[in-house]
């Protein structure tokens, strides 16, 4: 048998998480379910890893793991509205891993573009990311229509998506 | 692409799509390899800024951040 290291575990799992959590955020949308099956994962990447064949990608390995860990999510809570069919969730799943290296791109150009939210954007950000409500709490909690939630948060992150893409398109045209 | 399936997208994510609209980006994702990786961008910017965002509240001690 053979025995690895918990640092080299460790260090491809951290590597992965970015990646790993977006794929799992993108099927369980309430974020504790999120969270909780997440921790599923590390704890099967952990026990498995002795499988893992090291010639091939960790993060689509760590994929397929967490690809498992949702369809028993879904079994399990009966939540078949937050899914695909099977061909659509495959390739999704594909598609995470051969893009593992623009998570943190990604996320670079986002906090710079998040410094340029105002207030009431950050608002309804916070209602959605921090408290996880869904567009009709929030309506609810804001007292206005759920139509104008929903207008607000589309605008929101078509100016977050636009800002991301041109930081993006910017580093890349930087020799 | 159009903001018409970005916001498709985002109200997927969000949990918020009707059935209808389940079934119709499902389909727009099989039509296009482009349409899955325009799914996984979208998908990226989501989770990020659910991590930012808790990251904000932890650095203000579990204050509002706006």
């Amino acid at each position: 048998m053979t025995f690895y290291s918990k640092e080299e575990i460790a260090w491809q799992w951290t590597a992965s998480l970015p990646s790993v959590a977006a794929y799992i955020r993108s099927f369980a949308h309430d974020f504790h379910d999120a969270q909780d099956i997440l921790q599923d994962v590390s704890m099967a990447v952990v026990r498995k890893y002795a499988d893992y064949d090291q010639n091939k990608p960790f993060v689509a390995w760590a994929i397929g793991i967490a690809r498992n860990e949702l369809l028993a999510y879904r079994r399990r809570k009966s939540v078949y509205r937050q899914f695909f069919d099977d061909e659509s969730f495959e390739k999704i799943g594909e598609a995470f891993a051969a893009a593992e290296d623009d998570m943190d791109p990604v996320l670079e150009a986002l906090q710079q573009c998040m410094k340029k939210a105002s207030g009431k954007s950050k608002g309804l950000l916070q209602l959605r990311y921090i408290e996880d409500l869904r567009y009709e709490d929030i309506a609810k909690a804001l007292k206005v229509s759920v139509g104008s939630i929903k207008v607000g948060m589309h605008r929101l992150r078509a100016a977050l998506r636009n800002c991301v893409e041109r930081r993006m398109n910017n580093a890349r045209s930087v020799p | 692409m159009s903001d018409h399936w970005q916001n498709r997208i985002a109200d997927f994510l969000d949990g918020s799509p009707s059935e209808e609209e389940r079934v119709r980006l499902n389909e727009w994702i099989k039509s296009d390899p482009r349409n899955v990786r325009r799914f996984v961008r979208e998908a990226m910017v989501h989770s990020h800024l659910h991590d930012l965002m808790k990251a904000e509240e932890a650095m203000n001690g579990g204050r509002s951040v706006a």
